[in-house]
This record gives structure tokens, sequence and C-alpha cells, in this order.
């Protein structure tokens, strides 16, 4: 057995319920990557299987920042679909608030040369030419987009979430890996099941003693026709990644925004530093109201005479999660965005776990119910 | 035993039979485990999908000729039925036409299958007499069509392929139409019936084998009234030029011809190696084959850098583009499928596709999924050029831009 084996972990088994499934120690032959951020899931049906490369990224600040990350993310995606080419593998790049993912669906036995080739682009410098191309494409897009209110929106927000959030140059996560496999492929399991899987504190790990927040409200004015809101609200420092990207898809299943045509469009996020991220666009009127009623959602959502609607929207919820963890690019995606956020391999597995088998309504109300707003800016008329 | 006749098993569910064609790998996720023929009754095709927290059901019904009209009136009903259900536990459910097929589809959690079962039984009932939504729907997208180059571009296509009559796509249905069209294509011997999912066979049969209407049953006279008055077409509201839109569609032939899917897969990826600057390629085409037909469409701030893209991508479609993206273009098509494959509502998408049984596919096509990949797999350049040729001679150019 490798000496780091037991440092990684494998899941064999993703059956809804529990039934059948349990944490081991890996003894699977996967390579030379640090074991110490690789994660294996094994699932009994399993048409394609998958990769993931997550690769945490600092938050980008400002537009120029933002084309020069595009025109990475464009030369990096050409380089792994030219290194798989000629394999049956697709490849796509993912992003979220706490970094980028590189992603490969393959058959069983193209899996693992699609895997040295992503290590291989980690860890050497991406070739001249799509970089070059990268370069002239992002630019090229970017003349367009550069100067939208929307890009202007997400600008201004993340400066306000810079400003209000932990103090910048907190060290990331090393890159971290993510394998799924049909279970005939890892060949031992390891120990048994441990039933003290330790949550994964979520919040504001650096955040200072508790104290009321006082929030950073901005408004910048333009003259649009549309306004766009973004909030942050640091949850409780217990808060676990998987109760907050519950308490994601219950405030999304509360709001219903998709039955509000006022509200073009809505989307939700935790950050890198761990707090609970809601940006909107809408009509003037419609974005002064949905402000109010996003805060109260929130309060809502924890209160117990609301538990048996939060009780139905946990089940809503467990159903969401269960069609995207089906797809084993949406699991490995879901494992290597827990690793980005600093999660440890056995963290990152009880949390896919977690979404398949949600917590109480009670605990989900405890995290909506320590929700404080810590930054909102206001983008418009 | 109702299950011991007329049965054939594959794989490892323990039934007595012969094995249904394309049964390589009783392993494989790609082969399903039962294809149950009951007699009067439904074709019922189960994947045990160990391991897996979702499931999913699919019912598909036979659509002989067309009928846009009774067709949308059929599923705007069944979404309008579904949906709030659907809603409740996280579901997604479709209903549309794929492969000369009416499918009606949901995809949930497991532990929901029974609700997920109800949700699918409501949507293959009957449908009501009134108009339900259905033609404010189709105004609605109709209009909605119109407001940007990839909706006009569709429209075009749908008007090409006889999917849509006028501006409007949908002609007058009446309640005699829909009742019809659902009696005669939804008679019980006539679907098929697709689980994918940790269930056991018993609760297949028990849940969902007495779905759709009585065999052989005559179709009651129904009120010809008109479902719907004539609405008069929308004008197109054009969008404010920002680009130049250029656009080209052909016809793809059968949705799930290997060859066909494998020289798109070669145009896709040649499309990623044509750089004209400040100039969008895109490749679009129905998963589904809804309407056979494939567009690409090149988009730039001036019109000449949209021509010259949309001209570089239709170089692709010659014997020199095959031979340069034809080996890539079969090994996408391969992980495409399997792509499909991976979620549950694109196992049952690609099962009832290459389905092989009762009035299955013809004993030259590809059996299950594992025959069209095995298919692919085997491909050489050579066996492209039927598919080359039918794109070249059905390219059209629709104006879609300014």
């Amino acid at each position: 057995m490798p000496a780091w084996a037991a440092a990684c972990a494998t899941w064999s088994g993703l059956g809804a319920g529990g039934g059948g499934s349990g944490v081991h120690a890996a003894t699977a032959d996967v390579g030379a990557q640090d074991p110490a951020r690789l994660v294996a899931i094994t699932r009994s049906w399993l048409p394609v299987e998958a990769v993931a490369l997550a690769l945490p990224a600092a938050p980008t600040r400002g537009p120029d920042e933002d084309v020069a990350r595009e025109a990475e993310n464009r030369a990096l995606l050409a380089a792994a679909r030219h290194a798989t080419a000629g394999r049956a593998a697709g490849v796509q790049l993912d992003r979220d608030d706490a970094g980028r993912y590189l992603v490969a669906t393959a058959l069983p036995e193209d899996l693992e040369d699609v895997r040295v080739a992503f290590e291989r682009l980690a860890n050497e410098v991406l070739p001249a030419a799509f970089v070059a191309a990268a370069d002239s494409g992002a630019g090229a897009a970017s003349a367009f987009v550069h100067d939208s209110p929307g890009a202007r929106f997400d600008a201004a927000f993340r400066a306000l979430l810079d400003e209000t959030g932990p103090a910048p140059g907190a060290r990331l996560p090393e890159p971290s890996w993510v394998l799924v496999r049909r279970d005939r492929v890892v060949p031992r399991p390891g120990p048994a099941p441990r039933p003290d899987m330790p949550p994964f504190p979520v919040a504001d790990r650096e955040r200072p003693a508790s104290g009321p927040v006082q929030p950073a409200s901005r408004h910048v004015p333009d003259e649009v026709v549309t306004t766009w809101v973004g909030s942050a609200y640091r949850l409780p420092p217990e808060t676990t990644l998987t109760q907050a990207h519950l308490l994601r898809t219950l405030l999304e299943g509360w709001l219903e925004p998709g039955r509000d045509p006022l509200i073009y469009e809505f989307a939700t996020d935790i950050s890198q530093d761990g707090r609970l991220l809601v940006r909107f666009s809408a009509t003037p009127e419609a974005a002064a109201a949905w402000q109010d009623r996003l805060d109260r959602a929130l309060s809502d959502l924890a209160a117990p005479e609301h538990g048996e609607r939060v009780a139905v929207l946990l089940r809503r919820a467990r159903g969401i999660w269960s069609r995207r963890l089906a797809d084993p690019a949406g699991l490995a995606k879901a494992a290597a965005s827990a690793l980005a956020r600093g999660a440890s391999p056995e963290q990152a597995l009880a949390h896919v776990r977690g979404l398949l088998n949600p917590p109480s309504p009670g605990e989900v109300g405890a995290a909506a119910a320590g929700a404080e707003l810590t930054a909102r800016l206001v983008y418009g008329t | 035993m109702l299950w011991a006749v007329g049965t054939w098993a594959v794989g490892t569910t323990g039934l007595e039979g012969g094995s249904s064609p394309g049964a390589q790998d009783s392993d494989s996720p790609l082969v399903p485990d039962s294809v149950l023929a009951l007699p009067g009754g439904a074709v019922l095709v189960l994947e045990r999908a160990r391991g897996l927290s979702a499931a999913g059901i699919r019912v598909s019904a036979p659509l002989d000729r067309p009928a846009p009209g009774a067709v949308r009136v059929l599923l705007d009903q069944a979404l309008s039925r579904a949906l709030p259900q659907a809603e409740a536990v996280g579901a997604a459910v479709e209903a549309s036409v794929a492969d000369g097929r009416i499918y009606y589809q949901v995809v949930g959690d497991l532990r929901d299958i029974d609700e997920l079962a109800w949700i699918a039984r409501r949507m293959t009932r009957p449908p009501a007499p009134d108009a339900g939504g259905a033609t404010a729907w189709e105004h609605a997208w109709a209009e909605r069509l119109a407001e940007t180059p990839q909706g006009r571009l569709a429209r075009a296509v749908r008007r090409q392929a006889g999917l849509d009559s006028g501006d409007l796509g949908l002609p007058d249905a009446t309640a005699g139409a829909a009742r019809r069209l659902w009696l005669r294509s939804h008679a019980r011997d006539r679907l098929r019936v697709f689980v994918l999912g940790d269930v056991p066979l018993p609760w297949v049969l028990a849940d969902l084998s007495r779905i759709g209407a009585p065999s052989r049953a005559d179709p009651p006279p129904a009120a010809d009234a008109p479902l719907v008055a004539s609405g008069s077409p929308g004008a197109d509201a054009r969008d404010a030029p920002v680009y130049a839109w250029e656009a080209a569609a052909f016809q793809l032939g059968s949705a799930g011809d290997p060859a066909a899917l494998a020289a798109l897969g070669a145009l896709r990826t040649g499309l990623r190696a044509v750089v004209v600057p400040g100039a969008e390629l895109r490749l679009h085409h129905e998963p589904g084959g809804a309407s056979g037909w494939a567009a690409v469409t090149a988009r730039a701030p001036r019109r000449r850098a949209a021509v010259a893209a949309l001209d570089a991508a239709l170089a692709l479609l010659t014997e020199e583009g095959m031979d340069a993206w034809g080996l890539q273009g079969a090994a996408e098509a391969r992980m495409e499928l399997l792509r499909t494959a991976s979620t549950p509502g694109g196992w049952l998408a690609l099962a009832d596709r290459y389905f092989v049984g009762p009035g299955g596919a013809a004993a030259t096509a590809p059996a299950w999924p594992s025959g069209a990949l095995a298919r692919l797999q085997s491909l050489h350049r050579s066996d492209l050029a039927p598919a080359l040729e039918r794109f070249r001679a059905t390219v059209f150019r629709p104006r879609i831009g300014r």
C-alpha cells in the first residue's frame, strides 16, 4: 500500500438514504498527485467516469483582472481539450466564487490518461499558442462587456466584498482532485465508515469574536433602466458547507424569483470566505421591494411556525441535488468545490453525502437565523 | 404471472426468456436490465441503476404523422398537470417530441419514486376538452423567438422542416383532434415505458403498466369545437442590431445515425479551430432531434467578419474537413453519447432512441445505446460520406440578423 493511501478518501456507493455507502481510506492507484488533496468516489451504476481538478483562485479585483482571468481560463480549457483530443473525453471549465474547476468525463479506459494530461497542465506553463489565442479572444469579448452596467456592478460588488471580508492575502488551498469511478475500478475498500465524519464549517473562519455586524451599504448611481443588487450574509461559525448550500436552495425555493416577471436574474453562491452571496437584477421598483423580501426570507426560514414549509422545501432541495449529483461531472464538481474552500477530502465526501441526505429544518433554520447582512450594493437609479 | 408472458430479459433480473438484441454486456449501463412486452399493453424497459440517488421515468408514444397543433395541446396540458407536483419534490419534467415520438419524462430523487410515477401517470392522461394555455403559450413563444437572431433561426429551421405553419407555428387544433391523437398514439400497446432507478420490477408493473388508453379502443365521438380562436401573427419585434449575424442550417437525417453524429462532431470540433477576429461561431443542434436539423451561426460586429466566419465554417463540410476532423468528431460523438447517458434524463432519451423490441428500430439500426457506441467506435472516414452529402445537399442560409 502506498504510504499516502490512508490520507485520501474514497466513498464507495452514493446511494440515497445512506444504504451501502461509507467512507474508506483508498488503496487505489490513482497517480502521483498529493494524496492529501484527493477524493475518490465510486458508484456501481456509472456509464461514464469523471475527474475534476479544483484550482482555488482569489476573486478578481476589477475589470482588468477579469479579462486576464478570462484569458487564462480560455487558454487552460483550450490546452486541456488539445491534450485530451483523440480520447473519448469531454472537458469543461466551471467557475464559482472559490475557484475554477477543470472537469472531464471519459470512458473508464481513458480516464487515467485524461487525469495525467490535467496534471501536466497544472504543473507546466501553458503553451504560448493557446495563451496568445486566448488573450486575443478574451480581449475581443471584453470589448463588448467591459463597460456594460452588469460588469460595472460585478466590479463594484467585488470591491465591497473585499472591503468587508477577511484581509487579502489569505493562503489559498492547494489544487486538488476528485475522481468518480465505477466501483469495480477502485479495488479494495479500506476501513469501516467513520460515523463521526467532521462537518466542514464554512463560515468566516477568520472572523473576530462575535458581535453585531454593521452592514456596509453602498449605492452606485447610474442612469440605467435596470437595478442590480448584491448582498452578502455572514453565516454562524458552526454552519457547514452543506447547510450553506442547502440554505441557498431553500432561499431560492422560498422566494421563487422565477415567478416574478420583474426579476430578470437571480443567483446565489457561497463565497470563498464562507458568506452567502445573493445577486439579482430587476426593475428599480421591484429591486427596492426585493431587498426587504430577501432579508425577511432569511428570518422566515428560521421561524418555527414555518417549519412545515421548510420541510417541504428541503424535500425539494433533496430532489434538486439528487439530480445534480446523479451526473458524475456534477458529483465531481460538488466535491471539488468543497476542496477549493479548504475542506479536507473526508469533509468533501461528507459534504456531497449531506447534500443527498439533508439535515433537519431546525439545522438549516439555525444557519438562516444567524445570517447577518455584511454588505449590500445597489447599482442603478 | 403477468410478467411471465411475452417477456424477455436482459441481464440480471432473473426473468426467463431470450436475450434482447444488442445485449452484448449484461453489466453494461448502456443496455437495460429488462424489457417486458405485456400482451395488449405497453413495453416496459427497466434499468436498475444501483447506487444512483436519482430515478427517472419516460413514457413515449408514436407520432405517426405531423399534428403540431394537437401535439402542442397534449404537451402543454401534460406540463400544466405535472409542474406543481414536480416542483414540490424538486423533480424535472419534460414533454416534447423527439425521434418521431411524443414523450413525457420525469426525473427526481429515488426516494420520491412513487410521486414520480404519479406525475408520469398524470402527464399521460387524456387531454381535457378546453384549450388550456397551449395557444397562449405558443403565441408568446413565437413572439419570443422573433426577438433574437437565434430565435429567428429556430423559426426558419422549423418552417423548413415542416414543423411550423405560418408565423405562429401552431395550426388551430380542435378538442376532437387532440383527443383522437391521444387515443391513436397513446394506446397502451403502442407505448414504451422506461424506468431508470433502483426499483424492483414488480413495482414497475404495479405502478406503470396501466398508463395510456385501452388498446384498440374505438375513439368516441368528440366535439370538434375549436380549442382556440385564430390569432394574428405577431410582427417580428426585431431587436436593436448590435451584431451582424449569418446562419446556415442543414438536415441531419435520423437523429440517432452514428455517422451523422460523427460528422456533426467533426464540424463542432473543427469550428473550435476557426479563428476570425471578432467573430463568434456556434453550432446549434437539438439533441432530441425534434426538427432533424442543425445550424451554425456567426456573430460579429461587422457583417464582413460574420460572413467570413460562416464561410470558414461551411468549408468544414467537405471531404477535406472530414479528413481533418472526422476522427475527433467520432470521438466527440462517442463522448457526447456517454455524457448524455450519464444523466438519468439523458439515459432515458437514449434508451428510447435506440430501443429494440416490438415496434422498435430496423435491424440495421444500432441496438440500445451500447450498439450506437460500438458503431461510433468502428466508423471509418468513408462512412461519413453519406451524412456529409446530405448536409451539403440541404444547406440553406436564412436571414436572421441585420
